[in-house]
């Protein structure tokens, strides 16, 4: 073994020479702070001189100033990339995440074995999510999902907590260990119990409106009471089973008789007494009324015309199909020829041009006196 | 035609109310609607009930209902008198009003105009500028507005 190659060996321990095409290729690792990094370096020999040639590209300036690097030997070309490496000040040495790692897994099992509430508890392959899972005493299940950021030291970042805003809002933003911030969890969600019984109570018992799909943040419920009449319920979170706060949504000469009748009764509510019973108390009603099931759930029926929804206009039917394959809406020649008209569209001959009310691409309408 | 219309729509309305939105006619004649809104949440608005009126004219769906608040409501796009300034109620080539939009879309479309306010096309300047400017001084008077007139 030459000199050279020893003395490479000694320093560079983890990187290899082989020879091709007639050319030392100098291939393998080197390390820049406390991490490995790619090196490849060839070298070609001119007129018995040694010149080296680095192959690798670490991207930014730096390999303008690694291109001009010249040595008589390998080990001091190798030497020099290093210092020019460590000299550059945006360059850190990436980071070694062993310890930070070796954390996280240590606290999620201990985590995982200690707290008897957890039911579900996963951690992402790559150890940035975990996801929990808990029972309440009424049995409600309550995930929580919680970030980990790994710059520095690992901390818990909770996701969008699925809890009402008022408690979110007080919540730290983040968190030192995994442990604190389900036990925070835990104990928001117990002090939540009345507020999850009366609006489950809520939702069992009448027609709610709004939220389509009500989550736990909701603090409150649209109640359906009769065809164009609801009541906002808004619960008071500070004190749940307080008069919750109501406003009614209707039209004026039907919302006026509810609003005198709850006039008389708003002091009656009784907070010790069961919150859904005092709402219809004060509302004067025995139950909560059911909504009619026959929904009209689309505002036309197939083949019905777009303008003025109906099939039969003058004993017509919709003569018009709009020509695009993904809208293929239907109009009634006189209900297109007053829109088309009313926008002033073009005139052709015996037609107007214009665009589908519904599509907006092209659409043609004869002039109904000439059909 | 236009009565079918109207029952139609208004009956979507009550039985799959949007969110938020209430509506239903002030008197047999389907001239004039009531509607109520709630301000969306995240929003100066929040927790507020905004009354607003349609009127429809004889020549609806072709001509666009005009949208009034009755409520006081401090935002770039509404005036003192309740009127908004919306491209979706004008009749093209100025707006974009269609048949096909419908009373839920305009009712839709006037709640998110709550929700994010189009200062650059605004219908009260000083309004507009304040939101722009001075945005925590905007919240702090729509606030205001809305607890005073709105709750």
């Amino acid at each position: 073994m030459e000199e050279s190659e020893l003395e490479l060996l000694l320093k560079y321990p983890l990187l290899a020479c082989h020879t091709q095409d007639g050319a030392k290729h100098y291939v393998g690792k080197i390390l820049f702070g406390n991490h490995d990094i790619d090196l490849h370096v060839v070298e070609e020999n001119v007129r018995e001189n040694p010149t080296f040639k680095l192959k690798t590209i670490y991207g930014g300036s730096i390999d303008d100033a690694l291109s001009k690097i010249t040595a008589p030997k390998i080990t001091e070309f190798v030497d020099k990339i290093v210092t020019t490496l460590e000299n550059e000040p945006d360059r850190k040495p990436p980071q070694n995440l062993t310890k930070a790692y070796r954390r996280i897994l240590q606290e999620y099992s201990e985590f995982t074995g200690f707290h008897l509430t957890i039911k579900k508890c996963q951690i992402s392959s790559d150890l940035s999510k975990i996801h929990v899972t808990t029972v309440d005493e009424g049995c409600r299940e309550h995930g929580l999902d919680i970030a980990v950021d790994w710059n520095e030291t690992a901390i818990f970042i909770p996701l969008g907590l699925n809890l009402p805003e008022q408690v979110t809002n007080s919540f730290p933003t983040n968190f030192p260990y995994l442990t604190e911030i389900y036990s925070k969890f835990i104990a928001a969600i117990e002090d939540l119990q009345p507020f999850f019984d009366v609006m489950d109570d809520l939702d069992r018992s009448c027609c709610v409106l709004d939220p389509e799909v009500p989550t736990r943040r909701d603090c409150y419920r649209r109640i359906w009471l009769d065809q164009n009449l609801s009541v906002m319920v808004i619960v008071n979170l500070a004190n749940v089973k307080s008069r919750p706060e109501l406003k009614f949504l209707g039209p004026e000469r039907v919302v006026q008789p509810w609003f005198e009748k709850l006039g008389d009764k708003l002091e009656d509510w009784d907070e010790k007494k069961n919150f859904v019973q005092e709402l219809l108390n004060i509302l004067g009603l025995e139950t909560f009324p059911v909504k009619p099931r026959q929904d009209r759930v689309t505002l036309m029926d197939a083949g019905e015309c777009s303008i003025c929804f109906s099939l039969r206009l003058n004993d017509k039917l919709p003569e018009i199909i709009c020509e695009n394959k993904c809208c293929e809406n239907h109009y009634h020649v006189e209900c297109l020829y007053e829109w088309l008209t009313s926008i002033n569209s073009k005139r052709m001959f015996n037609q107007l041009h214009g665009q589908c009310p519904n599509c907006e691409k092209k659409i043609a309408c004869p002039i109904p006196d000439l059909v | 035609m236009q009565r079918q219309r109207i029952a139609r729509e208004l009956e979507k309305l009550a039985s799959a109310p949007p969110t938020g939105i209430s509506v239903a006619p002030r008197d047999d004649k389907l001239n004039f609607l009531e509607a109520q809104m709630i301000g969306p949440d995240n929003t100066p608005y929040k927790n507020g009930v905004f009354k607003v009126q349609l009127q429809i004219s004889e020549k609806y769906p072709f001509s666009p209902p005009i949208v009034k608040f009755l409520t006081k409501v401090y935002h770039p796009n509404i005036d003192d008198n309740g009127r908004v300034c919306m491209d979706l109620t004008k009749l093209p080539p100025k707006g974009c009003w269609r048949p096909t939009v419908g009373l839920e879309g305009v009712l839709i479309a006037v709640r998110m105009l709550l929700e994010s306010p189009n200062a650059d096309d605004p219908l009260m300047v000083d309004i507009a500028d304040e939101y722009n400017n001075t945005y925590s001084e905007f919240v702090k008077k729509a606030q205001m507005y809305t607890e005073k007139y709105a709750c």
